[in-house]
């Protein structure tokens, strides 16, 4: 399915706060058959969010869909769970983020996940907190949506984000059926559904909302120039930090080696992993023989093996959420590695990782004329 | 008196076409480096990052990759993977400020027995002029 321009958008008038006007969109979804589950961010009772699939629409009222947090694993990888084995015999909506959407595109491009029956509603992202900070501002009794909302209508300092969300270029998911959009509209108490696709026009058709013509975004565009120098200047930054062998060992100094980077990552899905095999760990035959001539034995870098190996295996794909550097227990940015060096290749093959189904990873095509300058 | 830096070349040679040209040139006499460890690949394109790096981060100054002209792989493309592989693996070296020289693929085929031996003697002689790889941490010979 090809990603079409907006044609289409619904506006939805207020129905009390912000969360309510959403779920009332939701609560027809259901209600009105158009979908069968829905898989959403549901509150709880600490205030955090967490996924659950829902099929009855009393539950709808739980559903939290702009709280600005991603508290454990992408989105991405909770599709691929449902839909990997076998493609959905009923219809499923998924609520996504734009870094949750792109998971699954990129999944979708390795045939980790089935789009058969599977419905896209993507919520626009403003950015998001780290969990540990989301939860800081809960016990500081903020709320953190409204902080969100507030330091996007203000645009003052960094908000508190998570990097990788300061520098993200994508605020609405570009791969979705129909886009919650709420950050420009609210402000005059209004929610816009942007219907992108076919699907999308027959899903709110059913609800019986009337489809009209597209509206403006000025605003918006405005952030993204401003974010888009931004992330020249973080990846220049980083490039600095990161600039030789020795830099990076310091950069990964109080690496443990947990692999949480790698276990949290949606693009890394291999069942079978080389970095949890046997052959990776170093043997003592090997230590015996590092031995230096004074006599010391410097231990080899497994550190810098794992993550450069890492980001040559999957980099060309990463989709910048940034969920490696909230997964790291020793808060390493390791947004900085992954995102300077996935950034680099990206632009070497012209990649948009996570846009559109159809663009077939680097590793998927190859021609026989090209890259002849990596070649003697 | 200080001897003269000898590098360290991990050579992965495909074996229908690089490998082959290395058993040429041994058999007909034509001299190069000692500088080259090859080992054979039943293709080039099996040949991961992951050995690339390992042999970095293990001792290696340089790692050649010996494969078939575009066109003539035994496994119709397993070249044209391994090419994008090196642009990725390059890319990412140049990013973190790493010497994406010491790095080379070179398309070999079984007759170019020169060919193959002007390669390791042009490696060689360029690993000279960089100096260890600053990769390495430790002197063991790579077996």
């Amino acid at each position: 399915m090809l990603i079409k321009t907006i044609t289409k958008t619904v506006i939805l008038k207020s129905r009390g706060s912000l969360t309510e006007t959403i779920n009332s969109f939701l609560y027809l979804l259901l209600e009105k058959n158009a979908l069968k589950w829905l898989l959403a961010p549901v509150k709880d009772e600490s205030g955090l969010v967490h996924p659950e699939l829902l099929s009855r629409e009393d539950d709808i009222s739980r559903i939290n869909t702009i709280a600005p947090l991603i508290p454990g694993e992408n989105m991405g990888t909770t599709v691929s769970l449902l839909t990997r084995e076998s493609p959905l015999k009923e219809k499923l909506g998924v609520i996504l983020r734009p870094c949750e959407s792109k998971a699954l595109v990129e999944l979708a491009k390795y045939r980790q996940i089935s789009t058969e029956n599977l419905y896209v509603i993507g919520v626009e992202c403003y950015g998001t907190y780290h969990v540990l900070k989301y939860r800081e501002m809960l016990e500081e009794g903020s709320n953190p949506s409204e902080e969100m909302l507030k330091f996007f209508l203000d645009r003052g300092g960094d908000g508190g984000f998570r990097s990788s969300c300061l520098v993200c270029l994508t605020p609405k998911p570009p791969y979705s059926d129909v886009n919650i959009c709420y950050l420009t509209s609210w402000s005059a108490g209004e929610v816009v559904l942007e219907i992108k696709t076919d699907r999308g026009l027959e899903l709110v058709k059913k609800l019986g909302y009337e489809a009209k013509r597209k509206a403006t975004e000025g605003l918006l565009r405005e952030i993204l120039e401003e974010r888009r120098k931004e992330r020249e200047k973080f990846f220049a930054d980083a490039k600095k930090e990161l600039n030789g062998v020795d830099k990076l060992n310091e950069f990964f100094e109080e690496c443990i080696g947990c692999h949480n980077c790698m276990e949290v990552c949606p693009i890394c899905f291999c069942k079978e992993c080389f970095f949890d095999s046997e052959r990776y760990p170093y043997v003592t035959r090997k230590y015996l023989k590092w031995r230096l001539p004074e006599g010391t034995v410097l231990l080899p870098n497994s550190k810098l093996q794992f993550h450069i190996g890492r980001t040559i295996h999957m980099g060309f794909s990463c989709i910048h959420c940034g969920l490696c550097e909230q997964a790291c227990p020793k808060e390493i940015p390791l947004y900085k590695f992954f995102g300077l060096t996935a950034e680099r290749v990206q632009k070497l093959f012209n990649y948009h990782p996570g846009e559109n189904l159809d663009e077939k990873p680097p590793i998927q095509e190859f021609r026989e004329e090209e890259f002849q300058e990596v070649v003697g | 008196m200080t001897e003269e830096f000898q590098p360290l070349i991990i050579g992965f040679l495909c074996r229908w076409c690089a490998s082959a040209a290395a058993d040429l040139a041994g058999t007909t006499r034509i001299q190069y480096p000692p500088t080259l460890r090859p080992i054979r690949v039943n293709c080039s394109g099996s040949v991961d990052p992951i050995y690339v790096l390992r042999a970095f981060l293990e001792g290696a100054d340089g790692v050649l990759i010996g494969a078939c002209h575009p066109g003539d792989c035994h496994y119709i493309n397993g070249n044209l993977k391994v090419r994008r592989r090196v642009a990725i693996i390059k890319e990412v070296m140049e990013a973190l400020g790493l010497e994406k020289e010491r790095l080379m693929l070179e398309w070999i085929s079984t007759s170019e027995a020169v060919k193959f031996a002007e390669t390791v003697k042009r490696f060689t002689e360029k690993l000279k002029k960089m100096g260890p790889s600053p990769l390495k941490k430790s002197e063991g010979d790579a077996d």
